[in-house]
């Protein structure tokens, strides 16, 4: 006999409960504790004979409520196990024993007729108000550990659910959720759920059958389990996925069940009035944490919704619709509208049985007036069905009109700005004739909106006006530029270097920034035009002349100017201030034509003055003298100049005669700027970089972005391109992954470019001639990295660019990496002469990089001394 | 078979855990063996983390671009993905997501 039988055997002796509790620690350190292979393998062995005696007298103790209530004292409790105490120990046991593992075949069904036999007794005494609750808890925790047990139901599914549902169809579940608080029906609810999570596919192939009908209904109680979710109850959100699974399982099984219809329109009508706030008196009380734990609960409950409409499509549409425009109180309503919003995105654009109604002139205004999350439910709906509306033009008459109207009311601004967004998004092309109505809106925004609504209105707008024919962009415009403008003339003439009065700017910026934004062209256009597409390319040139137009120019000029008076400020700008310029220029330099698009020329000579009062200017002597403020402000405007590199190279509406000689120019000083002010940032240029990861990381950036747009642009900037190089050398000692990152993709790209086998450009010699100086000090510092002086986990990085070096600079890469191991405490003095060896034939005869990557994580190992442990593999 | 997934240890806490352990272990003050221990103990540290401490749901909409499934794991990667938490929206260009088979902790 194993001590384990022992145990079991000399429990239910006088005194012997304890060994209650060591079954249950025996079995929770069993799971948990790692033994060598061949003890645990007896050990297991061992416990699996002993099982059926360890269940035996875990369910005699957790049975301990029945048996003869005569001579109750304190002795006869404790021994006969009718302490709530033990038998929740008991419970807890099982649950152990449980996770060790109970064979399906033999065990687990019985022991599983057993529990639910139990629990049916633990509901009855919960009826009776005489339960313990620390030990429903327990019990229902174990039967819920049974019932979603997926081994068991991928083996004994059929079984086990038959099992499972021939108890949940009798009266006693039911009766204890229906007569229970939401704390005494949350652990039957939560078990009941795991159920129907786990043989979802079991419940939808048996649709029509009693115990399974049954068990839907139960269901179906618990998601309109009274009282308000996140208020005062937790039940009712425990079903909502199992409904989403199911209608999957029965979209999978193409089943068609007339219960199945019946019982999702009794989960609408649960849900729908679950969303209903609560009354006023109830939500005032409320705090903040229950407010949001409703809220979560209707989204929860939308998505829900959702998965009710593919099994009901337009009765639910209809029913909703009807219950939307009759409703009594407005709370029904509002929850009307929200499940119709829930469900937009998956109702099809030709539906026009019922949603016609609700958008028909006079139907939503119908609603009582006055109530704020009513009115909000409204544009929210307008906002959700803008694809819908997009097919049916007529109704957008009744609905933009009201949309309009809530951005007077500031409450509903913000919702009002969303579904107008929508709206203009979904519809630009039908919204042609409401255009001069728009801009007006958009102008009056400018007023009365706050600053981030306002940019939200003017994007929607732009947005709209862009789908019209270029010809009528200016004349649609002109309203709107002929406020801004002026507006933005006296922000300048205001300006002073006091942050807070820069606000005012900030917004004006800010605003142009959104209406450029709306009115750039798709990337999909632009680059269909690029690859000579005939339709892309001849809007766009019709567009670039159309933006000729005077007031567009003078818009332009107007722009600049003010922008240029702005640099001219002492001691100006704000990093906020300079980021809103930069965007509000940004926004309209692209590779396609924009109405507010200044001559490139010009915005490069912008970019520079910026850097020139900003970063750095030119000292007396020629050398660039660089501002306090350097690191902090040159990041953005390495940003625009690579923006600028992306957007230069010649198109058929644009010409950009030299500008590749001044862009070099920008190029060649902003790099050698940022590398004077890392060597006078810290004692070495490992520790600037370090110190300045986001200059670091846009200096590389824009070297990386120059490479693959425009690499001829490199022949007027070689110096920017050498720094970069030099810089790269630092960069790949600095432990740290923001610094490494960019330096990695930078070199990686020189050296693909620089390749013999490469495309050539006319950058290619000086590349070549980068990559033979600075190639050698890259491959060192690569291997120093690969070899300790870095991380283990940056060795991703490293590891691209070493094998770029390889793969496209083989012959020369050879040799260095033969004289850089030679010095035998290179890179590391754990890795001998024969690892050395090997490290260098696997890498330089793999063509894969993954191959390459397992290869130098193996000498990674072995710098590091770690070679033959389980730690590193 | 590990009692706890050791997807996590590839994340920015695993790795910066582990580039720890490797110095310790360098400068000789801890041994390999120690270091294992302190990754397993993390492996089952941040699954009960996840588990347990961890109630915010998010919802996750985009285009799905990619989907694998191989030796009982899943990889997505969806375009354009928008992220709607309890009071907030993220959105980003692509994200990659990495999923296994659920398994209670010690499992």
């Amino acid at each position: 006999m194993t001590a384990i039988q022992e145990c079991a055997q000399s429990a239910g002796k006088d005194g012997a409960y304890a060994i209650i509790e060591f079954l249950g620690v025996f079995a929770e350190e069993l799971n948990t504790t790692s033994l060598a292979s061949a003890e645990q393998a007896r050990i297991v062995q061992d416990v699996r004979e002993a099982l059926p005696q360890v269940l035996q007298v875990l369910l005699g103790v957790i049975s301990g409520l029945e048996g003869s209530p005569a001579t109750d004292t304190p002795e006869f409790a404790r021994r006969t196990g009718r302490q709530a105490s033990w038998r929740v120990r008991a419970w807890r046991g099982l649950q152990q024993w449980l996770q060790f593992g109970v064979p399906g075949d033999t065990l687990f069904l019985p022991l599983l007729e057993a529990v639910l036999a139990q629990l049916r007794v633990l509901a009855a005494y919960q009826l009776r108000g005489d339960s313990d609750e620390s030990e429903i808890a327990a019990a229902t925790t174990a039967a819920d550990d049974m019932v979603g047990n997926a081994a068991m139901a991928a083996r004994f599914g059929r079984s086990v659910s038959e099992t499972v549902l021939a108890h949940f169809a009798q009266p006693w579940l039911a009766q204890v959720v229906e007569h229970s608080d939401s704390e005494g029906a949350l652990p039957w609810a939560t078990m009941v759920v795991t159920f129907g999570e786990t043989y979802t596919e079991y419940i939808a192939a048996h649709l029509d059958e009693d115990h399974v009908t049954a068990y839907l209904r139960l269901v179906v109680a618990l998601t309109q389990f009274p009282g308000h979710a996140g208020l005062d109850e937790e039940v009712s959100v425990q079903p909502l996925g199992l409904w989403c699974l199911l209608q999957e399982a029965l979209a999978d099984s193409d089943t068609k069940s007339n219960f199945a219809h019946s019982a999702y329109a009794d989960v609408v009508r649960a849900l729908v009035a679950k969303c209903a706030y609560p009354p006023t008196e109830v939500w005032a009380a409320a705090d903040r944490d229950a407010r949001d734990q409703f809220t979560a609960y209707r989204r929860e409950a939308g998505d829900a919704l959702l998965g009710t409409f593919y099994v009901l499509r337009g009765d639910m549409l209809g029913a909703l619709v009807d219950s939307a425009l009759a409703a009594s109180d407005w709370r029904h309503a509002e929850a009307a509208l929200f499940a119709l919003r829930s469900v937009g995105e998956a109702v099809p654009q030709d539906e026009n049985d019922h949603l016609p109604r609700l958008f028909a002139p006079g139907a939503l205004t119908q609603l009582q007036p006055g109530l704020t999350s009513l009115h909000a439910a409204v544009l929210s709906l307008a906002g959700a069905y803008a694809e819908w509306l997009s097919a049916h033009p007529p109704l957008l008459a009744n609905v933009v009109p009201r949309v309009a109207a809530a951005l007077n009311e500031p409450a509903l601004v913000s919702t009002a700005v969303a579904a107008l967004r929508r709206l203009c998004d979904n519809c630009r092309a039908q919204l042609g004739n409401a255009v001069p109505g728009l801009v007006q809106l958009a102008r009056d925004s400018l007023q009365t909106l706050p600053s981030r609504e306002q940019q939200r209105v003017l994007e929607a707008v732009a947005d709209v006006i862009l789908a019209q024919s270029p010809s009528t962009h200016s004349t649609a415009l002109a309203p709107l530029i002929m406020s801004l403008l002026p507006a933005l003339q006296a922000d300048v003439a205001r300006l002073t270097p006091d942050p807070d009065a820069q606000a005012a700017l900030i917004d004006c910026l800010r605003a142009i920034e959104a209406l450029a934004r709306g009115l750039q062209f798709a990337d999909d256009i632009e680059e269909r035009a690029l690859t000579g597409d005939p339709e892309a390319t001849s809007m766009l040139t019709f567009a670039a002349q159309c933006y000729c137009d005077d007031s567009l120019a003078t818009f332009r000029a107007g722009l600049l100017d003010a922008l240029n008076r702005v640099l001219a400020v002492p001691e100006g700008l704000s990093d906020d201030l300079l980021e809103a310029m930069l965007a509000a220029v940004g926004a309209s330099v692209r590779r396609g034509p924009h109405a507010f698009a200044p001559d490139f020329s010009q915005v490069i000579s912008f970019v520079r003055c910026t850097w020139e009062a900003c970063v750095a200017r030119a000292g007396s002597d020629g050398a660039s003298v660089i501002s306090a403020r350097w690191a902090d402000l040159c990041p953005p405007l390495l940003q625009s100049m690579a923006q600028l590199a992306t957007v230069a190279a010649p198109k058929p509406w644009r010409s950009d005669a030299d500008t590749d000689t001044a862009l070099g120019a920008l190029l060649a000083r902003a790099i050698g700027d940022i590398c004077t002010g890392l060597a006078h940032a810290a004692p070495t240029l490992e520790a600037a970089v370090e110190q300045q990861p986001v200059v670091n990381e846009r200096a590389f950036d824009l070297g990386a972005r120059v490479l693959l747009e425009r690499p001829g642009l490199l022949i007027h900037s070689e110096m920017a391109a050498a720094h970069l190089c030099k810089l790269g050398v630092h960069a790949l000692a600095v432990p740290s992954r923001l610094a490494l990152r960019p330096a990695t993709n930078f070199l990686g790209t020189v050296v693909r470019l620089a390749a013999p086998s490469a495309r050539t450009s006319p950058a290619s010699p000086l590349l070549q001639a980068l990559c033979s100086e600075f190639a050698p000090a890259w491959l060192r510092a690569t291997l120093a990295g690969i070899g300790g002086a870095l991380p283990r986990s940056l060795l991703p990085g490293l590891s691209e660019l070493l094998f770029a070096l390889v793969r496209h600079h083989l012959q020369p890469v050879r040799v260095w990496i033969a004289e850089l191991l030679r010095d035998p405490s290179f890179p590391s003095p754990h890795a001998s002469e024969r690892a050395k060896r090997q490290f260098t034939q696997q890498l330089l005869a793999t063509r894969s990089f993954v191959r390459a990557k397992a290869v130098i994580s193996e000498f990674a190992i072995q710098c590091r001394n770690l070679q033959g442990t389980s730690y590193a593999s | 078979m590990p009692l706890y997934y050791e997807l996590y240890r590839k994340g920015t806490l695993g790795a910066a855990l582990t580039d720890s352990l490797d110095e310790l272990i360098q400068a000789g003050h801890i041994t390999p063996q120690l270091a294992i221990q302190v990754l397993e103990q993390y492996d089952k540290s941040m699954s009960e983390a996840l588990s347990n401490k961890v109630k915010s749901k998010a919802v996750i909409k985009g285009n799905l671009r990619t989907y694998r499934f191989c030796d009982d794991v899943w990889t997505f990667i969806i375009k354009d993905p928008s992220f709607k938490f309890d009071h907030e929206m993220a959105t980003t260009d692509k994200i990659k997501i990495v999923a296994c088979n659920a398994r209670r902790p010690g499992e």
